[in-house]
C-alpha cells in the first residue's frame, strides 16, 4: 500500500509442443508482462535463434480489416444512439458471450462463413456510394438543364458538329453588353446570339462556325461568363443491377431530359432505401457475431505477435517478463497444469536499477479508485513511495472543506450514486470517479453542516432557521478558518517531509535526510518561536529565544550546505507552500459568498414586484447551479493542486513505467473451458 | 435617499469592481474565443468544448459584478430603503473592495491565454481536456483571492449587516488590502502564460503533466504574498476583532504596504514567461528541470523584496506591535 507491488523477474522455458497452449493460458490469465528477450539484459539471449513471425499474422490482419469495414458500414444504419444522460445513468449492460477455444484454422473457417453471410454489406455499401454520387451528378445536370428550359431545343446541338460550335453561357445583365461587344469584335458576323432571362441572369446560346471554336473558348474564359455544362452524366454511370436507369444524358429537349432524370432520381432513392434496409437486416442478424469474432481475431493476433518476443532453441521456447510477487504461485500452477509439468521457471529479484522495472499499484479496493489521480501526476518509480494512500483521503477532506455546503454535497452524492449504478457498471474509470465523488459528496455534507452552508445562507434568509451544529463559519470567523487551514498545511507538509525521510532511509540516502529534511525540524519550531516573539504574541525566556536562534541558524546552515545559495529559495518556497493552504479558506469563502449573493439577488427581485417571483426563481436556480458547478470544479482542482505541488514537492518525483500484463482483455466474449 | 460622500465612494468602488474585472474578462474571453472560432471552423464538434474553455475567464467578470451588486445593496441603492447614509470610512473600504476584485480580475487575461491553448489541445486530442482544464483553472486563483479579500472587507466593515463599524484608518487600510491583492493578482497573467505552455507540452506528452504543473503554479506565489499582506493588514488594524485602535496615519501607511507587495507581485508576469520557457525546455530535455527551475524562481526575488518591505512598513508604523 505504501509502496508499489513487489515485482519479480521471471523466465519460463517450455518445449515448443506446449507453446501455443501456454500462450493462450498466459493471455487469459493476464498476470505476466512479457518483454522481448532480445531487448532485455537476458542471460540466454546469446544462444537463441532469430525471432519468429507467424505466417498466419497476415490472415488475421486481413480478416480484422474486413470485419472492421463491415461493422463501420453497419454502424451507419443503426438507430440513433441513446442520449448522453441515458449513457451515463442507465446504460445498456451487454452480457459477455461464451466462446470456446479454437485453433487458427477453426477460427478462420468460422470467419470465412460469416463473411460469406455478412460480406454483402461491402457490395451494398459500394452500390450506395455510387448511387449517392450519381444522385449528385443528376442534380447538377438538372440545374443546368433548367437554365435551358426557355429555349426548347435539342440539347444534342450543344457542342461541336461538322460545321458549327454551339455553347450556352450564363451572364449577369450588367456584363451582357460586354459579352456581345467582345463577340462582335472577335467573331464579326459569323455568330448567332439568342438570350433569355432566367431568374436574374441572362442565359445566352452562342452559335458560330466550328473554325471559331478556339476564339470563342478563349473569350469565354473571362470570369464574368459562366458556361452551362450539360455533360455531367456522360462519365458517371452507375453500372449496377440495382439501378437500371444509369445512362449518360439521354438527349432531347431540356424538359424531356429533366423528366427522365427525375424518374431516375426517384428510382435511385427507392434503391437506396431498400439497400439501407438490407444493411440494417444484416446488422440485426450478424452485427453481434461480427463483433465477437473481431475480438477473437484481435486476441488471436496478439497471441501470434507475442511469439516474436520469445527466444527459442531447436526445441525449447524461452519466455521472459515481469510478474507481481503475489501472482507467482498462480503462474507456477498455470505453467504446471498447461504443460503437464514439462516446464521450468525461474523468479529473480529485479536489478538494483529501478528504472526498467514496471510499476503495479498495490492498494486495497477502497483506495484503488484514487490511483488514477496519482497516475495523472506520474506513476511512482518501482522503489518510490506510492502517494495514493495519502492523497486519496486528504483530497476528499479538502474538497469538503472548500465546497462546504451541505446541499451541494447532497447533490454530488446523489449524482455520484446514480453514476455508480449507471455507467459505473460498464466503465472502470466512471466507477472509480463515482466512488471518489461519493466520498467528496459525503465530506461536503459533513463540512457543509459544520460551516452552516445550505445553498449559502438560504436557511436563515428565506426560512428564518439558524442552521444547527455550526462549528466554524468562514464568513463569520475567517481567522479561525485560516488558522485551521494553515495548521492543516503545516501537518501535510511535514507528513511529506516524514515520507521523504522514510524513502531516503530505504534508499540509504542519509545525506539527503541530514541536509534535506532534518533542517526543517530545526527551522520550523525556531521560526515559530521567533515570529511569536517578534510580533509580541508570546513572551518566552531568554534561554528559549537563544535556543530558537541557534536552532534556526543550524537548520539554515545545514540547508545551505546541501543546496548552496539556492537554499534561500527553499526557505521562500517552504513559506509559499505553507501559505498556499490559505486557499482552503479562500474557496470556502467564495462558495458561501457567491451563494449568499445569489440569495440576496433572489430576495431583491422577488420583493420588487409580485411578478418578480418567477424571475427570482430563475435567478435562484441558475445562480445556485452556476455556483455549484464552478465551485465544485474549483474545489476539485485546487484540492488536487495542493497534493501535486505542495505535498508532492516534499518527496515525490514519479516517472515509473506502468505494468502492462499480457492480457486478453475480453469485453464482449468470455472463454468457456472444455475438458482438454 | 441621502447621497453623501460615503455613498459616492461606495459607488466608485462598485465601478472599479465591475469595470476593471470586465477589462480582464473581456480580453481573456476574446483571446479564448478567437481560438474557439478557429478550431470550430475546422472541427464543428468541438464547439461545446471550446465554449466551456471560453467561459473560464468569464468568471472574473462575474466576481466583479457580484461585488459591485453587493456594494450597491450595502448602500441601499439596490434592494434597500436607502435611508441610511454610508459613512466615509466605509466608502473608502468599498474602494478597497473594488480594487481587490477589479484589478485581480485582470488575471482573466492569463486565463484566456491558457484557455486558448486548452481549446487548441482539445481539438487535437479529446483526451487532453481534463488536463487542459486543470491548467486553465490555475489563473482563477488570483481572482478568487481578490473576491475573498473584497468579501472580507465588506463583512468586517458591516456592509452586509448595515451596522457600519469602520474607522477612517480601516477605510484606508482596506484600500491597502485592495492594492495588495489586486496588483499581486496580476501574476495570474504570468500563470496563464506558463499554463498555456503546460497545456501544449502535456498534449504532446502526458508524462509532462506533473512537471509542467509545478512550473505553472510558480507565479502564484506573488498572489499568495499579496493575500497574506492583505489579511495581516486586516488583522492588525483590528478589522477581525472589532478593536479599531489604529490611527488614520497608520491606516494610510497600510496603503504603502499594499503597494509594496502588490506592485512587486507583478514580477509574476516575468516569472510566468520564464516558467513557460522552462516547460518547453524540459519537454525537450527532461534533465534540465533543475536549471530551468532556477531561472524561473529568480523573478520571485522581487516579490520577496516587496513582502519584506511591506512587513517592515507595518512593523515600522506600529501595526505589528512595535
Amino acid at each position: 500500500m505504501l509502496l508499489p507491488a513487489e515485482i519479480k523477474q521471471v523466465t519460463i522455458g517450455v518445449h515448443k509442443f506446449y507453446q501455443d497452449r501456454l500462450i493462450k493460458d498466459l493471455h487469459e490469465a493476464g498476470i505476466m508482462e512479457i518483454r522481448n528477450i532480445r531487448d532485455s539484459e537476458s542471460d540466454v539471449s546469446e544462444i537463441l535463434k532469430e525471432g519468429y513471425r507467424s505466417p498466419e499474422l497476415g490472415k488475421y490482419a486481413e480478416y480484422i480489416l474486413k470485419i472492421n469495414t463491415i461493422l463501420e458500414y453497419l454502424e451507419e444504419v443503426r438507430e440513433d444512439s441513446p442520449g448522453i444522460l441515458r449513457e451515463l445513468f442507465s446504460p445498456t449492460v451487454s452480457l459477455k458471450n461464451p466462446v470456446l477455444r479454437r485453433d487458427h484454422a477453426q477460427l478462420f473457417r468460422e470467419v470465412e462463413d460469416l463473411l460469406g453471410e455478412a460480406g454483402d454489406a461491402i457490395r451494398i455499401k459500394d452500390d450506395l456510394s455510387l448511387m449517392r454520387e450519381r444522385c449528385g451528378y443528376i442534380c447538377e445536370e438538372q440545374e443546368s438543364l433548367t437554365l435551358l428550359l426557355p429555349f426548347d431545343f435539342e440539347t444534342d446541338y450543344l457542342g461541336e458538329s461538322e460545321y458549327l460550335y454551339i455553347v450556352a453561357v450564363q451572364v449577369d445583365p450588367a456584363s451582357y453588353e460586354h459579352l456581345a461587344d467582345e463577340i462582335e469584335r472577335q467573331l464579326g458576323d459569323e455568330v448567332v446570339l439568342i438570350k433569355e432571362m432566367v431568374d436574374t441572369q441572362y442565359v445566352t446560346i452562342i452559335a458560330t462556325l466550328r473554325d471559331n471554336q478556339n476564339t470563342l473558348d478563349n473569350l469565354l474564359k473571362d470570369p464574368l461568363f459562366t458556361r452551362v455544362e450539360t455533360d455531367n452524366l456522360r462519365e458517371n454511370s452507375v453500372n449496377s443491377k440495382e439501378n437500371p436507369v444509369n445512362s449518360a444524358n439521354p438527349g432531347g429537349k431540356p424538359s424531356e431530359i429533366i423528366a427522365l432524370l427525375s424518374d431516375e432520381l426517384n428510382n435511385l432513392k427507392e434503391c437506396q432505401t431498400r439497400l439501407n434496409g438490407e444493411l440494417f437486416a444484416i446488422d440485426k442478424k450478424w452485427g453481434a457475431k461480427l463483433t465477437i469474432l473481431r475480438e477473437e481475431l484481435e486476441i488471436g493476433k496478439e497471441q501470434l505477435n507475442v511469439l516474436s518476443a520469445f527466444g527459442r532453441t531447436k526445441d525449447a521456447v524461452i519466455i521472459e517478463g515481469w510478474i507481481a510477487a503475489g501472482d507467482v504461485d498462480a503462474l507456477e500452477s498455470l505453467c504446471e497444469e498447461t504443460t503437464d509439468g514439462h516446464v521450468f521457471y525461474e523468479f529473480k529479484e529485479p536489478s538494483s536499477n529501478p528504472d526498467g522495472v514496471p510499476v503495479k499499484y498495490d492498494n486495497p479496493s477502497w483506495l484503488q479508485p484514487f490511483e488514477f489521480l496519482t497516475s495523472m501526476f506520474s506513476r511512482p518509480k518501482y522503489d518510490e513511495v506510492d502517494p495514493t494512500l495519502f492523497i486519496g483521503p486528504i483530497l476528499i477532506v479538502y474538497f469538503g472543506l472548500m465546497l462546504g455546503d451541505a446541499v451541494y454535497g447532497l447533490v454530488i452524492l446523489i449524482m455520484a450514486y446514480l453514476l455508480y449504478r449507471g455507467a459505473g457498471r460498464v466503465s472502470k474509470s466512471v466507477h472509480d470517479l463515482s466512488i471518489i465523488l461519493m466520498g467528496a459528496g459525503g465530506a461536503t455534507i459533513v463540512f457543509g453542516v459544520m460551516q452552516g452552508g445550505y445553498m449559502g445562507d438560504f436557511l436563515p434568509r428565506f426560512m428564518g432557521i439558524t442552521p444547527p451544529f455550526i462549528v466554524f463559519n468562514p464568513l463569520d470567523d475567517p481567522i479561525s478558518f485560516l488558522q485551521i487551514a494553515l495548521v492543516i498545511g503545516i501537518i501535510q507538509i511535514n507528513l511529506g517531509i516524514v515520507v521523504a525521510i522514510y524513502q531516503n532511509l530505504r534508499r540509504k540516502n542519509y545525506y539527503d535526510i541530514i541536509y534535506g529534511q532534518i533542517p526543517w525540524f530545526f527551522i520550523q519550531p525556531s521560526a515559530a518561536i521567533l515570529l511569536f516573539l517578534f510580533f509580541g504574541w508570546a513572551d518566552y525566556g531568554s534561554s528559549v529565544t537563544m535556543a530558537a536562534c541557534v536552532g534556526g541558524i543550524i537548520g539554515i546552515v545545514m540547508l545551505f550546505k546541501k543546496e548552496g545559495p539556492l537554499g534561500f529559495f527553499s526557505l521562500t518556497g517552504f513559506l509559499g507552500d505553507w501559505l498556499s493552504y490559505a486557499r482552503l479558506l479562500a474557496l470556502a469563502l467564495a462558495t458561501g459568498g457567491i451563494a449568499m449573493t445569489v440569495n440576496i439577488l433572489t430576495e431583491m427581485v422577488s420583493g420588487a414586484h409580485p411578478a418578480g417571483v418567477i424571475l427570482a426563481i430563475f435567478i435562484f436556480i441558475g445562480g445556485q447551479t452556476f455556483n455549484f458547478a464552478l465551485q465544485s470544479l474549483g474545489a476539485f482542482v485546487h484540492s488536487l493542486r495542493l497534493q501535486f505541488v505542495e505535498f508532492f514537492g516534499q518527496f515525490y518525483v514519479g516517472g515509473g513505467r506502468e505494468f502492462m500484463p499480457f492480457s486478453a482483455g475480453r469485453v464482449v466474449t468470455e472463454l468457456v473451458e472444455e475438458d482438454r | 435617499m441621502v447621497i453623501g460622500i460615503g455613498t459616492v465612494l461606495v459607488v466608485i468602488g462598485a465601478g472599479l469592481a465591475v469595470g476593471m474585472s470586465a477589462i480582464g474578462a473581456g480580453i481573456g474571453v476574446g483571446i479564448a474565443g478567437a481560438s474557439g472560432a478557429g478550431v470550430t471552423a475546422v472541427k464543428e464538434d468541438k464547439f461545446g468544448v471550446s465554449l466551456v474553455f471560453q467561459a473560464l475567464p468569464q468568471t472574473q467578470g462575474i466576481y466583479g459584478l457580484l461585488v459591485a451588486i453587493l456594494l450597491l445593496v450595502s448602500t441601499g441603492l439596490l434592494g434597500g430603503s436607502g435611508s441610511t447614509d454610508v459613512p466615509v470610512p466605509v466608502g473608502l473600504a468599498a474602494i478597497g473592495c473594488g480594487l481587490a476584485v477589479g484589478v485581480a480580475g485582470l488575471s482573466a487575461i492569463g486565463q484566456g491565454i491558457a484557455a486558448s491553448s486548452g481549446i487548441s489541445a482539445a481539438a487535437e486530442d479529446g483526451g487532453s481536456i481534463g488536463r487542459s482544464m486543470v491548467f486553465s483553472v490555475l489563473p482563477e486563483t488570483q481572482a478568487i483571492y481578490g473576491l475573498l479579500v473584497a468579501i472580507l472587507i465588506m463583512a468586517f466593515t458591516g456592509m452586509f449587516s448595515g451596522l457600519f463599524t469602520a474607522t477612517t484608518a480601516v477605510g484606508f487600510a482596506a484600500i491597502g488590502c485592495g492594492f495588495a491583492i489586486g496588483f499581486a493578482g496580476l501574476s495570474g497573467i504570468g500563470q496563464g502564460i506558463a499554463a498555456s505552455s503546460g497545456i501544449g507540452a502535456t498534449s504532446e506528452n502526458e508524462e509532462m503533466f506533473g512537471k509542467a504543473l509545478v512550473f505553472s503554479v510558480l507565479p502564484e506565489t506573488q498572489a499568495i504574498y499579496g493575500l497574506l499582506i492583505a489579511i495581516l493588514i486586516m488583522a492588525f488594524t483590528g478589522m477581525f476583532t472589532g478593536v479599531l485602535t489604529a490611527t488614520t496615519a497608520v491606516g494610510i501607511a497600510a496603503i504603502g504596504s499594499g503597494l509594496a507587495i502588490g506592485l512587486a507581485g507583478l514580477s509574476g508576469i516575468g516569472q510566468g514567461i520564464t516558467a513557460s520557457a522552462g516547460i518547453m525546455a524540459i519537454a525537450r530535455n527532461p534533465d534540465t528541470m533543475g536549471r530551468a527551475l532556477i531561472f524561473a524562481v529568480m523573478a520571485e526575488t522581487f516579490a520577496i523584496f516587496g513582502l519584506l518591505i511591506a512587513i517592515l512598513i507595518m512593523f515600522g508604523v506600529g501595526l505589528m506591535g512595535a
